[in-house]
């Protein structure tokens, strides 16, 4: 509950309690105020206006004093009696706080749909329509109809009198319990609906907001995209095109929630002195605006362009590398480990001092030439002195306070030593000269699982971040681990063949993915965000400026992504996309509600790999991407995807008789061409469970 | 809406002033302040406004009620408190008369709020119709040492035949 909230909770109770002082035998009933009140509740201490109107008007006056004193409030502080002060007002507040106290998730506020409602606003017309029956009706038949039937007169009069003069029937006493119950039913439905439609002093209320001199501004800031204050608002209005609706009633339920202040009250003396808690006027803001991607804050982008300057990037060989011992050197595998003699490994320095393996005597470029001939100088020696580290012992000297991943992360470290292997001297040059950071991520039941191979590819780079996880671990529940050991490039699973060409070929499939994949983010759909689930969910939202209008695109080699696609489930407003080329193409029907909704269908498929046919910036291509993505993270990486450009690669287009694109491809019986839509991804979902299952 | 905001708060504020001062405008004209007039609305109940009476009712005296009031033999006078705006009071009003006419010894006086105010303060009586009863010497019947009020229109013939006899 917000602060204005809380004050406005106190205020209805104390105007309550003030307004019905009659039990202390207080009273002031030549008083009257814009407040729905029956004065025909033993406690009531004020009339009730429309009740005196009615009263009046029978007597065939003009009811100067009720609509003067009515006037005298509506004036200075405009409907505002109906939001802070009026009993029936309260109550029906009360109902809508009982109402969500037994929804689900009601910290997190109801968003209201989006949809502009074309349809005029008729409530006031309603409202005038009643006044003007209780006028009519009470001139015709010379009696209070209104009372006979008024909602608050049952609760504060019919139902005390009943109690304490015993119980009678008539009529009217049945129709006014009706409409109450009704009336509440409504309440429970559409929050305020007497203050919306019915009520017959807002018939007066609602047009004194426009004239008042109590005012809510809008400070003219871009809110678009946002609409909290719509959705907190309990009468639904379009706060930031209208903020002194004749719906209103000065709540303040929109200043209390908008994330940014744009909403405040002010005063407005007949338009000539105006007292605004803000001084702009409101700007006209283009609505498609492209930001393009500072580099500021965004990791890696200013130490790469350092890198460039020094070393241009044609200039940079492989072979550089071993200039410089602190790098890495190719070493001899020492024979004892279990491998032939003269067998090679290049391996980073750190490492060889580690395991204290002597680099070979040979100078470098004869050794690169000796390879090249496809002869190896024979001339290594034994390992020289090589101390094995006692490593139980220095494992068991570990501090407590050290955790036990970083325990498991050092041990594995130790042990996984032996199982190197040699790798492709291409891969190694591949490998050496991967710019993109890639996360790969091991699931096994032991350190001794992990493909030697992968620890090669593993070493070979400074770019892949590998991580081991114990199946057991609890960090490892999210992974597939039905076949151990379960390899996850950029959180997809690899299903392949764990030999060196076919990862150095996912390296490459995920190299393009990230080469051509930008991450977009909507701005305008960021305003007013409280939860900042990307940031939460993801480091790199950190450092991604978020701004307030336009869209922001950011190739995902520029920002470090590894296009794991928890940011696009996590993101509940939508704001985040990606696009599959470097034109902003914007899809404003985009949505994976459908997909989100079947998650745990989708976290039961087998392992798959998709290849995605899909063409550079175009519409339908981002979709089918997103839903990839999507479809990827929920089903815990198990569908794994490949993408296909149709424009560079025509020959598979045609091998596997691509008949439109966008294209979700896994053999020639089970895949989507054409519109890939929400609906055709889930159908098709299952069928691949009931395929498979 | 300059214009318009300064006409409303001008309206306003001589609506309010000519309603407190007293400068009634309109077909009627009634005597006394709006404010005052208001407080007399606000303070005494009409039951039937709140559905607590019936509006309407039948004037004619039943047979029982008749074969009832043949037999009171000593003099019973009944106060009926109305006002202008009640729109029950002058259904209790002509069952009333029908009880002064079939029997003589039973008489009534019509005790008005807008005049007679201070009957209502005297008596306590805030809900209208409301009938009171004095015997011969002037003294009004009380029912376990409250003041004994028929309030309202429903069953009326019954209630006030009841009381009648409890005056003696």
């Amino acid at each position: 509950m917000g602060k204005i909230k809380r004050i406005r909770t106190i205020s209805q109770s104390l105007s309550l309690i003030i307004i019905n002082l009659g039990f202390l035998g207080i009273f002031f009933k030549h008083l009257t105020g814009p407040v729905f009140n029956c004065y025909a509740c033993p406690w009531a201490s004020i009339s009730c206006p429309i009740g005196l109107l009615q009263n009046f008007v029978m007597n065939g006056q003009v009811p100067t004093y009720v609509l003067g004193t009515m006037g005298a409030v509506f004036v200075f502080i405009g409907s505002a009696f109906c939001g802070w002060v009026c009993p029936f007002g309260f109550l029906q507040d009360a109902i809508t706080f009982v109402k969500s106290l037994f929804k689900k998730n009601s910290k997190k506020i109801k968003r209201k749909p989006q949809i502009k409602n074309k349809s005029k606003d008729l409530s006031l017309i309603t409202r005038l329509i009643v006044l003007l029956a209780i006028l009519v009706l009470a001139i015709r038949y010379v009696d209070t109809i209104f009372c006979k039937l008024c909602p608050i007169g049952t609760i504060e009069a019919t139902f005390p009198y009943q109690v304490a003069n015993g119980f009678s029937y008539n009529i009217w006493l049945g129709a006014r319990i009706a409409i109450l119950i009704l009336l509440i039913i409504m309440f429970f439905i559409v929050s305020r609906f007497w203050c919306r439609y019915l009520c017959p002093i807002g018939a007066l209320a609602g047009p004194s907001n426009k004239i008042s001199i109590l005012k809510l501004f809008h400070s003219g800031k871009n809110c678009e995209g946002c609409s909290i204050c719509k959705d907190v608002c309990p009468l639904d209005i379009e706060v930031v095109e209208d903020p002194n609706s004749t719906r209103c009633t000065r709540c303040g339920d929109c200043v209390d929630k908008c994330p940014k202040g744009n909403l405040a009250f002010g005063l407005d003396l007949f338009g000539l002195v105006t007292i605004s808690p803000f001084k702009k006027k409101k700007e006209k803001v283009s609505e498609k605006k492209l930001v393009t991607p500072s580099s500021e804050g965004i990791p890696g982008s200013n130490e790469k362009q350092t890198d460039s300057n020094i070393i241009p990037p044609e200039e940079r060989d492989i072979l550089d590398e071993f200039k410089y011992r602190e790098k890495g050197t190719l070493v001899e595998r020492p024979a004892y480990m279990g491998f032939k003699r003269g067998e090679r490994v290049y391996l980073p320095y750190e490492e060889v001092k580690k395991i204290g393996i002597r680099p070979p005597k040979t100078s470098l470029p004869v050794l690169l030439k000796q390879y090249s001939e496809g002869r190896l100088a024979e001339d290594y020696n034994a390992p020289e002195a090589f101390v094995e580290e006692k490593l139980e012992e220095k494992l068991s000297e570990t501090p407590k306070s050290i955790p036990k991943e970083e325990v498991d992360k050092k041990h594995f470290e130790k042990f996984r030593v032996a199982n190197r292997t040699e790798l492709h001297i291409d891969h190694l040059k591949y490998l050496k000269e991967l710019d993109i950071p890639i996360e790969i991520k091991a699931i096994a039941n032991n350190n001794k699982e992990v493909p030697a191979v992968l620890l090669a590819i593993i070493d070979a780079s400074n770019q892949i971040n590998f991580e081991y996880l114990n199946a057991r671990d609890q960090k490892a529940e999210w992974y597939y681990k039905d076949s151990l050991p379960s390899i996850y490039f950029n959180g997809k699973y690899y299903s392949g063949l764990l030999s060196e060409d076919e990862l150095i070929y996912k390296i490459k499939l995920e190299r393009y993915i990230l080469d051509n994949v930008s991450l977009v983010i909507d701005y305008t759909r960021c305003i007013g965000c409280n939860n900042q689930s990307c940031k939460k969910v993801c480091p790199i939202f950190k450092n991604i400026p978020i701004l307030n209008e336009g869209y922001g695109i950011y190739p995902l080699a520029k920002i470090g992504c590894s296009l794991c696609g928890k940011c696009l489930i996590e993101c509940d407003r939508g704001g985040i996309s990606f696009i599959f080329g470097e034109k902003l193409v914007i899809d404003s029907n985009f949505s994976i509600d459908m997909i989100k909704k079947n998650k745990e269908l989708i976290s039961t498929i087998y392992p798959e790999t998709v290849m995605l046919f899909l063409e550079k910036n175009k519409k339908h291509s981002n979709r089918a991407l997103n839903f990839t993505i999507a479809l990827s993270y929920l089903s815990h990486g198990k569908l794994s995807y490949q993408i296909i450009d149709i424009v560079k690669n025509q020959e598979a287009v045609l091998k596997k008789k691509i008949g439109a694109i966008p294209c979700f491809w896994i053999s020639e019986k089970v895949q989507i061409s054409g519109m890939v839509s929400e609906s055709s991804i889930l159908a098709f979902i299952r069928k691949i469970s009931k395929w498979k299952g | 809406m300059k214009v318009s905001s300064i006409v409303a708060f001008i309206l306003a504020f001589v609506l309010l002033i000519s309603g407190i001062y007293g400068l009634n405008i309109g077909p009627v004209s009634l005597e006394g302040r709006q404010y005052e007039q208001a407080k007399q609305i606000g303070s005494y109940i009409c039951l039937s406004c709140i559905g607590l009476t019936g509006s309407t009712v039948s004037h004619t005296l039943t047979e029982d009620t008749l074969n009832r009031l043949k037999k009171i033999d000593y003099p019973v006078k009944i106060w009926i408190f109305t006002s202008n705006d009640c729109p029950t009071c002058p259904d209790a009003k002509a069952i009333i008369l029908n009880f002064t006419l079939e029997n003589s010894n039973i008489t009534y006086e019509e005790i008005r709020l807008e005049t007679q105010g201070q009957f209502f303060d005297a008596y306590a009586v805030s809900e209208l119709p409301t009938l009171i009863f004095f015997n011969k010497d002037g003294i009004v019947l009380r029912k376990d040492n409250f003041i004994h009020k028929v309030v309202g229109i429903d069953n009326l013939q019954k209630k006030v035949i009841e009381a009648i006899e409890m005056v003696s």
